[in-house]
């Protein structure tokens, strides 16, 4: 018994100076966050919805990264036959996904279009400081703000407006994704998509057509007719699926700008080899649903093995089937019969007698 | 509905406040295209006044109808240095009445008669001054805006009706005054086509340097809370003081007007 207690007690002792050593190699790593000068500077390539832009080949130092952003409020199709007016990053729900690396200075151009009724600002979650630039990108209509900040931790990160009433200025659309990749970048996959979560609140039901006005009391009571990926019932579904070969290897960047719900990112008949939880640096293996909060995003990987049409949902299903939250990837290629048969065969059921 | 109820409520309340006793409506006195409005409590949007969260407030004259870029016109003639091309940087920005084709000439007919709208708060004040008048403070404006409206279907808030312009497409010409939202005051289009100059729209004015850290901006920001804000569901409201919090003196914008008010002594 006594030396039972001995031994616990030599290993605690243990943990205590891992720990302190742990403790201070953490705080060496934090001194290293001294940040690097830039070097040079250039005009963010921008990915409009549902692709990534492309990561830059010869990342060697951080850079100044100029992000131009357009707020621009427009009619748009929320579904077949229905109208809304969406607020816009770049003309698009979501606005352009941006692609940094860890380091980078991100210096954000954001103007406001004279015709816009609303204030607008832009709140990064990549971003180190005050709102994350809320209050220092507040522009009013036909001005242009500009601030900065440094790219600090690597991952995905959502942006959105946070004008007040920001709830409001997120439903309408204003939201996208920033990737912030770390310095040896992420590893290469064949292809990249780009989607983002979202909900609308409408006057009418889901489907009512015409021009659908902002709805006060669904939005507070947290009750959208409407959740859809990439700012319309649709937007990758038939023609506007993804596309991928047996074989290949995709990822897909997710954002959940909410406002209200908490999205079970799911593809089903996949399942994802890597998922960058939260959009951090930890990584599950080979998950079925990864939950994405609202301002959350998450990375996830997964290779193409069976040819056909597999659909994206949020596993909350009738969001999926009746809201909107549905999207289609199509795979094309050999089959694989050794993974999925398919139907082998269809027989009258007998039942047999338990008399 | 819930909204629509604190709303009404909220009208009801400053109506009945209204009915408490204060000077009668001056029968001679009222200047031309002026409106009275009497005397009475309100509740800012913002905590602040008494312990009530009530705010006196004198009787005073405001507009019936938003400044039209034909009024504007008359005042820019009398005072050149207020035309286009002769204002100084400092005052105004560059699009200042842009919907104007000369420093003279409105240049298109079909907004004469609509309000003037790329106006920077100093040339705003300046007009109000020139014609004995002031820019109404903020509490005054949103006070006139309390007094319910006229000829709006029962089961729709102005809360709503707010809500309802803001989806709309901003038109390519502003529609005349007096065409559209009324209160039963007389007061025409406080809300529906333009927002409009207060004279205390922001602290800026006043230091005339960058944006203030007050409370009312961190309560207008995402994170901040919003707790001094009275009806958090107001959202029509907080889109009015988020915009003008988004404003310098200097500014001018598509949509943004004014009209003047002349205090009773
Ligand atoms: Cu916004």
């Amino acid at each position: 018994m006594k030396k039972t207690v001995k031994f616990a007690f030599i290993l605690l002792s243990l943990i205590g100076v891992y720990c302190m050593f742990w403790g201070c190699s953490n705080n060496k790593a934090d001194k290293q966050d001294q940040l690097e000068t830039l070097q040079g500077a250039y005009t963010a390539r921008l990915g409009v919805a549902p692709l990534a832009p492309p990561s830059i080949s010869q990342y060697k130092t951080p850079q100044k990264v100029i992000v131009n952003l357009l707020v621009t409020e427009k009619q748009m199709q929320l579904a077949n036959g229905v109208q809304y007016t969406f607020w816009t990053f770049n003309g698009t729900v979501p606005g352009p996904m941006i692609r940094v690396h860890q380091g980078d200075e991100v210096e954000v151009h954001l103007s406001n279009s004279p015709n816009s009724t609303m204030p607008h600002n832009i709140d990064f979650h990549a971003a180190t400081g005050p709102g994350g630039g809320a209050e220092a990108s507040a522009t009013a209509p036909g001005h242009t703000s500009v601030f900065g900040f440094r790219a600090l931790k690597p991952g995905l990160f959502i942006y959105h407006c946070a004008m007040a009433p920001v709830g409001m200025h997120i439903a309408n659309g204003m939201y996208g994704l920033i990737l912030v990749e770390p310095k040896e970048g992420l590893p290469k996959v064949d292809k990249e998509f780009y989607m983002v979560q979202g909900e609308v609140y409408t006057d009418g039901k889901f489907g009512d057509t015409g021009l659908q006005h902002f709805n006060l009391q669904k939005a507070l009571d947290e009750k959208p007719d409407y959740v859809v990926f990439n700012g319309s019932v649709g937007a990758l579904m038939g023609d506007n699926a993804f596309h991928a070969k047996v074989g290949e290897t995709v990822r897909i960047f997710f954002g959940n700008a909410g406002p209200s719900l908490t999205s079970s990112f799911h593809v089903i008949g996949e399942i994802f080899d890597r998922v960058y939880l939260e959009g951090g640096q930890m990584i599950n293996r080979d998950v079925q649903t990864t939950l994405v909060p609202v301002g959350g995003a998450v990375i996830t990987e997964f290779t193409c093995k069976v040819p056909g049409y597999y659909s994206i949902v949020d596993h909350s299903i009738f969001r999926a089937f009746n809201k909107g939250a549905i999207g289609q990837l199509e795979i094309t290629g050999a089959e694989n019969k050794d993974i999925y048969s398919g139907k082998i065969k269809d027989e009258p059921y007998i039942e047999t007698q338990s008399k | 509905m819930k909204t629509a109820i604190i709303f009404l409520t909220s009208l009801f309340m400053v109506t009945a406040l209204n009915a408490q006793p204060h000077k009668k409506r001056p029968l001679s006195g009222r200047p031309p295209d002026m409106v009275y409005v009497p005397a009475g409590l309100y509740r800012p949007f913002m905590q602040q006044g008494d312990k009530s969260g009530r705010v006196q407030l004198q009787a005073f004259y405001m507009d019936d109808h938003a400044v039209t870029n034909q009024e504007f016109l008359a005042f820019i003639k009398a005072n050149p240095k207020w035309a286009k091309s002769k204002i100084p940087g400092l005052l105004a920005d560059q699009n200042y009445l842009e919907q104007w084709s000369g420093d003279y000439q409105i240049g298109n007919p079909a907004i004469c008669n609509s309000p003037v709208t790329n106006v920077c708060w100093y040339a705003a004040a300046a007009y109000a001054k020139w014609r004995g008048k002031s820019l109404p403070t903020l509490d005054q404006w949103e006070y006139a805006l309390s007094f319910p409206p006229v000829g709006l279907p029962k089961n729709r808030s102005v809360t709503r009706y707010i809500l309802d312009w803001y989806s709309n497409p901003t038109p390519e010409h502003l529609a005349a005054v007096k065409t559209g939202y009324q209160n039963d005051l007389g007061i025409y289009d406080l809300v529906g086509s333009i927002w409009e100059w207060v004279d205390d729209f922001n602290s800026v004015v006043e230091s005339g340097d960058s944006r203030s850290q007050g409370s009312l901006e961190k309560s207008l920001f995402c994170a901040a809370g919003s707790q001094s804000a009275i009806d958090k569901s107001d959202y029509a409201s907080f889109m009015r003081f988020a915009f003008r919090n988004s404003l310098k003196a200097k500014y001018t914008v598509r949509n943004l007007g004014f009209r003047c008010v002349k205090n009773i002594n």
